[in-house]
């Protein structure tokens, strides 16, 4: 091998290795360098309560359903980036989060018009706040207690 | 011996071109799957709040295309990923997998929820760089190159590096923000699966979300696993180095990722892929056939005269679960 060879190795090296380990000692994400924290943070061990942001869709004919992975927001936003975008609209104020609902309702009904979703007509879109009590048979994953926090285009809220 | 003599004989110890080839196939293949299955290209038409790219993103100005024009990079993409794994322009085919790894997977939320894609940047960079295509491509049947041994260990051992990275830094992590044993000894892993299942169960992603029931049955069971995944997490970068830990420590990380995936629904897919660069399959697959090349001094795949003796140090490691090499 010859010696540029071994020089693009080595800087390899440094480039794969070396910045995952920089990642790790100051504990930071740079994608695609990363310290992979995932479920390190045991610290809340006596906590037995789940909570997160939920969208529900409340259709013209009553139903009601829970924005899951069905894709009526296409197929890559997950309900783990809906909670977190509702969450850090949360933080930004009232206003954000009545912004951030009704452009989701005109994105949802502009894919359901266009017929690339299977979603039904909304009357009302709304954002819940969802905790579960813990239970190891998961007796209550679909009862969770709900609070109602902002809805479009209606506007109730309970806890604004 | 000194250090560096150490050091060139661990990262430059020779390999048999069809064991990276393999690798490369078994690893583009799975790429091809998620590059057809995750319609990235769908970031370009969602509400601006909703996406979350790569810090980076901003930080450079790098814009997010429109959702016609991430469709047509998209399927370049996965162009790009069937050519490295079917070894057609391979080196460029990785550079150009690489680089739309970077972009597409760093659109896909990658700080908040896609570390399991770091596989396809960190992979496709090391083919990139290396002689992946010598064997078993279609680069291979067209030119005659003559083998080069030196040349196809590294990229395997780098890429097991990586992956003993990977997992010994979630180990640290676990120190880092837990405390050491407190992580192990806590009913995380209790509560991770249980907080798991009511996150994805409610949205049908494990399939078997019975992992928390299971683990409830005898409290002393989910410390059990608690200490096993950290202690596997922290002690898989021995694999590097012992053939007794490559043995033990890589199938009980993989089993506990395939746990994971059933019992939990994160699935750890690239992870679990990019160990296919492990295994030294010529040993495995012809075993006897590896034996009378080693025997006969052969290095490398070709049968085009060019034949190339590997270096003595190297002839006589027993056939099995090795890095880079059987040789």
């Amino acid at each position: 091998m010859s010696r540029g060879r071994r020089r693009l190795v080595h800087a390899l090296i440094v480039a794969v290795l070396g910045g995952n380990f920089v990642c790790l000692i100051f504990h930071g994400q740079v994608w695609p360098y990363s310290p992979y924290p995932m479920f390190a943070d045991a610290r809340d061990r006596h906590l037995r309560t789940l909570q997160t942001l939920v969208l529900v869709g409340e259709a013209i004919d009553g139903s009601e359903f829970w924005f899951e992975g069905q894709g009526y927001l296409s197929d890559v936003v997950s309900p783990m980036v809906i909670s977190e975008v509702f969450s850090a609209a949360r933080a930004r104020g009232r206003e954000t989060v009545e912004r951030r609902l009704r452009e989701t309702y005109d994105f949802y009904e502009r894919r359901r018009s266009e017929g690339r979703s299977e979603g039904l007509p909304l009357r009302r879109l709304a954002l819940y706040r969802f905790s579960w009590r813990l239970q190891p048979d998961l007796s209550n994953v679909r009862t969770p207690a709900r609070a109602l926090l902002a809805a479009y285009p209606t506007g109730d809220r309970d806890h604004p | 011996v000194t250090i560096v003599a150490r050091w060139n004989r661990f990262w430059f110890r020779p390999g048999r071109a069809e064991d990276l080839a393999i690798g490369r196939i078994v690893f583009g293949a799975g790429l091809f799957v998620l590059a057809v299955q995750r319609p990235l290209y769908q970031w370009g038409g969602v509400p601006r709040a909703y996406r979350l790219p790569a810090d980076w993103f901003g930080f450079f100005g790098v814009p997010i295309a429109s959702e016609p024009l991430l469709y047509v990079l998209q399927w370049a993409w996965g162009a790009a990923i069937l050519a490295l794994t079917i070894g057609f322009f391979t080196r460029t085919a990785a550079a150009l997998v690489c680089l739309g790894s970077l972009y597409l997977l760093g659109m896909d939320t990658p700080e908040f929820l896609g570390r399991s894609y770091t596989p396809a940047v960190f992979v496709s960079a090391i083919l990139a760089c290396s002689r992946c295509g010598d064997a078993l491509s279609i680069d291979a049947w067209r030119r005659r190159a003559r083998a080069h041994p030196e040349e196809y260990g590294w990229p395997a051992t780098l890429i097991c590096a990586f992956l003993a990275y990977t997992f010994f830094a979630a180990g640290v992590s676990k120190i880092w923000l837990t405390g050491f044993p407190d992580w192990m000894v806590s009913d995380m892993s209790y509560r991770t699966l249980l907080y798991g299942n009511y996150w994805y169960a409610s949205r049908g992603k494990a399939p078997l979300p019975v992992g928390a029931a299971i683990l409830r049955v005898n409290e002393s069971f989910a410390a059990v696993i608690g200490i096993l995944t950290q202690m596997t997490e922290l002690l898989y970068p021995l694999a590097l180095f012992a053939r007794s830990a490559r043995l033990t420590l890589v199938p009980l990380m993989l089993a506990l990722l395939v746990g994971i995936a059933v019992a939990m629904g994160p699935f750890f897919g690239l992870t679990m892929l990019a160990h296919v660069f492990w295994v030294p399959w010529t040993s495995v697959l012809r075993p006897r056939q590896s034996e009378e090349l080693v025997d006969r001094g052969v290095g490398a795949q070709r049968e085009d005269g060019d034949r190339r003796r590997l270096p003595d140090a190297a002839q006589r490691v027993p056939a099995g679960f090795a890095p880079t090499t059987d040789a």
